[in-house]
């Protein structure tokens, strides 16, 4: 730190400070970016989230550059929904999880033995069914019910989409919910607790989920949502690729996966392979195969980043 | 045990009694998928405008289609597609014979056998080396962290920090190198994260103008590269190893004297030819409580493992087209609308889940009975 005052006020050396920075300005400025780089490097998910985001808009600087503008709107709208309905995904998943949560603990303690098989048989039936299957057929259903112009709106649609989705990705959650409440049950927490005459809804819901497993919750969320980004672009690729072909008026709105599946950016992706082996013709991916490769770019960063976040936060919290 | 086999068994006669009688719903009342689909494109055959045997004349109608309906691009190109299979279904008797004309339960599985035990030997063998690949990366990931190795963007940037003012040209040279390495390595782990979740579509079509990417072979090598399926179990074995490295046991291990270095070239430390054995053991060392532990965690995830990897088989094989594979004739089935033959294919998939549940279970039960010397 002194050398540097002394560099800086020593006449005949150069700074690069600008001149109208006075010293005490530029000890906060300093202070604030050493603070901030600190708190990056100690919390890796926030430095993960800040890599994302930055990688992100760097990528929409250049597009708005090199892309073309109607290709840009497309990307635009497609990472927005994307990451729209992966979001309604972590709404809707947190929702099923606490509710079939809390039925199954409903139904324990009331010693409701037919209801508990049943439920437990309903969800190991959707565990064992591969979610991508349980989402096609999802889909399936939803064009039928676009067919009939019972859902028109796109919102309602990327709604229906999310919901869809969280049906086959709530189970989680639902276990994790529930392996929270069986490992406080164990603990003398539980007893303590009830024989204080607190009500079994308010321990499970504000002692054990909301002030002890918040942080087991969140880590679950961060990686959902990278699971709906996942599961979302590959069920819009194939139904963009396979079952496009099934021919109706009805056109899902567009996402990362269906923008990768048109035929613009299918060839972009295809250049990839050939400058594999005509290096001369690297420096045109960047430029004149932008969308193919913008679009392939932020499915696959972002769920890089998503894993990295949420590894990091579980790392931090030591969950 | 006896409880768990019986759910499974409970669990299996019930989705099975439920497809039953769906399917024979459905089969009852439902025409043949190439007849439903017939209906919507037939107008357009039948117009005599546009020679679809001519790729520019089908190429015009696209375009003057989306002049008309800017918005319907997506639309236009899937019935410009549809045409185009219907057509080449007409020209070829095989295919024809099978979607004009209702078939029978029997030959539905008579003509999904194949593919199905095509899937199953993908599947058996993509899920065997991914459980050996997860375990191998995070043991060796587990021993770098033991190590205390950074990561190559702070090894560069420690070494861009910590550069001597004035040096000799020679060994401004060896530095300027060395920061070069650990760039270039930084890239490389960059790249390899990449390609490691990377979707197996964006994969597919980056490597397909170079490989033939429909074959049995790159199936299998996309199954365990792609979709994030390693990374993501490389991640949960490792942290079941971590949690294990916190445990008291491990002080008591040490005071016995067990070896304790993850070095790979000193004698009482990990070798690398142990980490990459299939069975492996490390003899007098804790890493072989550390492990056998984290092994017998991890069972349990090997239900989820599997899971995922049917789904990135099932993407693999839709997404790419991949042609007389179970999923892709799952989504043809889908296309041409024939759901009792879809209904069979999910159940023949249920089963293969299931299966992989009970045999993980039984594993599982196994090792809890040698653990509590049963």
């Amino acid at each position: 730190m002194k050398t540097d005052d002394k560099r800086i006020t020593e006449p005949g050396l150069p700074t690069l400070v600008h001149p109208r920075m006075t010293d005490k300005t530029r000890t906060v400025s300093r202070n604030l970016f050493r603070s901030i780089t600190i708190a990056l490097v100690k919390n890796k998910d926030m430095l993960w989230l800040v890599i994302w985001i930055l990688g992100m808009a760097a990528l929409w600087i250049w597009d708005i550059y090199f892309l073309n503008a109607p290709a840009l709107r497309q990307i635009q709208y497609a990472v927005a929904n994307t990451f729209l309905i992966s979001f309604m995904v972590i709404f809707f998943s947190t929702l099923s999880a606490w509710a079939s949560v809390m039925i199954i603990h409903y139904l324990e303690s009331r010693s409701r033995l037919a209801f508990l098989h049943t439920i437990n048989f309903l969800v190991n039936l959707l565990r064992s069914i591969p979610q991508i299957i349980g989402i096609l057929f999802g889909y399936v259903f939803l064009t039928l019910l676009m067919q009939s112009e019972t859902v028109t709106r796109p919102f309602f649609l990327m709604t229906a989409m999310a919901f869809i989705l969280s049906i086959f990705i709530f189970l989680e959650l639902h276990d994790l919910l529930l392996e929270r409440i069986a490992h406080f049950k164990r603990l003398d927490f539980y007893n303590a607790m009830r024989v204080c005459g607190m009500s079994e809804f308010r321990i499970i819901n504000q002692e054990i989920l909301l002030s002890n497993s918040m942080g087991h919750v969140l880590n679950k969320l961060i990686a959902i949502f990278g699971m709906a980004v996942f599961l979302q672009c590959s069920i819009d690729f194939i139904i963009s690729v396979g079952l496009a072909v099934e021919v109706n008026s009805v056109n899902f709105p567009i996402t990362l996966g269906s923008l990768l599946a048109k035929i613009d950016s299918k060839q972009d992706i295809l250049a990839i392979g050939y400058s594999l082996t005509n290096w001369d013709y690297a420096g045109n991916l960047f430029t004149r195969h932008l969308q193919g490769i913008s679009v392939a770019l932020l499915t696959v960063y972002s769920l890089l980043c998503i894993h990295k976040v949420a590894n990091a936060y579980a790392q931090r919290q030591r969950l | 045990m006896k409880n768990k086999l019986i759910d499974h068994a409970i669990t299996v006669v019930l989705v099975a009694a439920v497809f039953g009688v769906v399917y024979f719903f459905i089969d009852q009342h439902t025409r043949p998928g190439i007849v439903a689909r017939q209906k919507y494109i037939q107008e357009y055959i039948d117009r005599r405008l546009v020679d679809w045997d001519n790729p520019a004349e089908k190429a015009i109608f696209r375009d003057v289609m989306i002049i008309y309906y800017p918005d319907q691009e997506t639309y236009i190109d899937s019935l410009v597609q549809a045409i185009s299979a219907f057509r080449d279904q007409q020209s070829d008797p095989a295919v024809k014979d099978l979607y004009a004309e209702k078939q029978t339960l029997t030959e539905r599985i008579y003509r999904l056998g194949p593919m199905y035990f095509q899937f199953i030997l993908i599947y058996a063998v993509v899920l065997l080396l991914t459980y050996y690949a997860v375990q191998t990366l995070a043991v060796w990931r587990y021993c770098r962290m033991k190590q205390d190795r950074s990561s190559y963007l702070l090894l560069l940037y420690r070494s861009i920090l910590n550069r001597p003012r004035y040096q000799p040209v020679g060994e401004l040279l060896i530095f300027l190198l060395n920061n070069l390495k650990f760039l270039a390595l930084a890239l490389a782990k960059g790249c390899l994260y990449l390609i490691l979740f990377a979707p197996v579509y964006v994969l597919a079509y980056a490597f397909k103008t170079r490989f033939d990417t429909d074959s049995i072979l790159f199936m299998i090598v996309f199954g365990l590269f792609s979709n994030g399926l390693l990374i993501t179990y490389t991640q949960k074995f490792y942290t079941f190893l971590v949690n294990e490295s916190r445990k008291g046991y491990l002080q008591t291990a040490l005071v016995k004297n067990l070896h304790s270095s993850f070095l790979h070239q000193v004698k009482d430390g990990v070798p690398l030819a142990q980490i990459f054995r299939i069975k492996k053991r490390f003899p007098g060392h804790i890493f072989e409580h550390i492990y056998t532990n984290a092994r017998y965690l991890y069972l349990p995830a090997l239900k989820e493992q599997a899971s995922f990897l049917i789904s990135g088989l099932i993407i693999i094989e839709m997404a790419l087209n991949i042609q007389n594979h179970l999923c892709y004739d799952l989504l043809q089935n889908f296309l041409f609308r024939d759901y009792a033959s879809v209904l069979l294919t999910t159940f023949s998939i249920f089963l293969i889940v299931k299966t992989t549940e009970v045999l993980a279970d039984l594993w599982y039960i196994k090792e809890t009975n040698i653990y509590e010397n049963r």
